[in-house]
């Protein structure tokens, strides 16, 4: 299940897969969910879900309407809905969304932008 | 609500204002408010000018003590400072070198 | 030793507050915290501070930095603005972070970049892995692959005769395709062509 922007939840569909021995040099652009597993030299832009699995190395800026990230990713992320890292995964960029969720375990090293309000104590 | 607990490894430098009661067993260093009882333990150092509904000394205080009901003065407390407050008691054993006003 | 301290939620402290031990916050904190233990951020716990602990638990609102020796949790109704430091962070769904996060990961999981196969997207993005901001995670990444890799990456630190026979040979070339090549004194002696011609060929 995954959060969209709306923040409906909806089942994870057909995802397209770049599979494990793939080595992709250049953008990537789709609509729909995708799974990564590949090394992926350049960005990528996707409608639906972004999957970032091991052993997947992404270096480029990413952006879609979620991501979840097991796997390496070097580069910004930039989601309309959740972004999740988990325990395995390490993620080097800044990373804006309307939820973020990680793992212990998992490595993030960016700086995370989320639109909210301190209560007035701490003005 | 509970109340304020100022553990024996905690030591605290500023301003302490609570509306519940307080158990300074660490180090306080400013001033203390308690909208409530004081408590210093034996462990407790106060070096703080305090105000508080009721203050119990069984530790070191250094400084004015203002209680709108009563001070008592433990044995094993030490107490340098002026004292205002309706009721006073000193118990034997504890020190006590200050001033004292009962006409609150 | 400490026995539990807990600041409860109607107590305001302005000042520096320190613990030997754990420290609970209901309550609300301007200045800074340090605990050699654990620190909990109640939820209705307001703090304008920064936080330093062994192991930071916050579900209330912080505005400052935090770091930690061992792990920081955001719980979901925690709202955080600071940088977070720690070799683990975990942040629940719910939270609300903004600022810069520095979480190592764990230490046994797979280094994030071992020797890369490709050298010239490698060469600006691996002196960047070196900084000290990088500090807990120096070991994990930095590790004994890359000071192995040949000639697809530049080792983190080239003994010193690699780095003057890099002077000297290697001008033009990206840091990345220079591989840390030993000098060999033999090997100098030779003409000039000679080592023309192998460079050339690298």
């Amino acid at each position: 299940m995954v959060k969209d922007s709306t923040g409906g939840q909806r089942a994870l569909g057909e995802p397209a897969v770049l599979g494990q021995g793939l080595r992709v040099v250049g953008r990537v652009r789709g609509e729909g969910d995708l799974r990564v597993e590949a090394q992926v030299d350049g960005d990528i832009t996707i409608s639906g879900q972004l999957l970032v699995a091991a052993p997947a190395r992404v270096t480029g800026s990413v952006a879609a309407e979620s991501v979840v990230v097991s796997g390496l990713l070097e580069g910004d992320v930039n989601a309309s809905g959740s972004v999740a890292i988990e325990a395995a995964g390490r993620v080097r960029g800044d990373i804006r969304a309307s939820e973020l969720s990680l793992e212990e375990g998992g490595g993030l090293e960016g700086s995370i932008e989320a639109d909210f309000e301190l209560p007035k104590e701490l003005a | 609500m509970a109340a304020t607990v100022i553990g024996q490894g905690i030591t605290i430098e500023g301003e302490v204002a609570a509306t519940e009661d307080v158990v300074v067993a660490g180090v306080v260093r400013g001033k203390l408010s308690v909208d409530g009882h004081l408590t210093v333990e034996a462990d407790g150092v106060v070096e703080a000018d305090i105000g508080a509904q009721s203050v119990s000394i069984g530790g070191a205080v250094t400084g004015n003590v203002t209680a709108a009901e009563r001070v008592d003065l433990l044995g094993g407390g030490r107490l340098i400072g002026d004292v205002k407050a309706a009721r006073l008691t000193i118990a034997d054993g504890a020190s006590f070198k200050g001033n004292v006003d009962m006409d609150v | 030793m400490a026995s539990e301290s807990s600041i409860a939620a109607g107590t305001r402290i302005t000042g520096r507050i320190q613990s030997d031990g754990d420290l609970e916050v209901f309550g609300h904190v301007e200045g800074s915290i340090v605990a050699a233990g654990s620190l909990t951020v109640g939820e209705d716990a307001t703090l304008k501070c920064d936080l330093e602990a062994s192991a930071v638990d916050i579900s209330g609102a912080v505005a400052g930095d935090v770091k930690a020796e061992q792990s920081i949790v955001l719980q979901p109704g925690a709202r955080v603005q600071g940088d977070l430091s720690a070799p683990s962070v975990g942040i629940r769904p719910g939270a609300l972070v903004r600022g810069h996060v520095n979480a190592g990961g764990s230490r046994t999981a797979t280094p994030p970049r071992t020797a890369p196969k490709q050298t010239s997207r490698a060469a600006p993005a691996a002196p960047r892995e070196q900084p000290a901001s990088s500090k807990p995670v120096e070991d994990a990444r930095g590790g004994p692959s890359r000071a192995d890799a040949t000639k697809k990456a530049p080792a983190p630190v080239m003994p010193k005769a690699a780095r003057q026979a890099k002077k000297r040979t290697t001008t033009k070339r990206a840091s990345a395709a220079a591989a840390p090549e030993p000098v060999v004194p033999a090997l100098k002696k030779r003409s000039r062509t000679t080592k023309t011609k192998r460079r050339r060929a690298r």
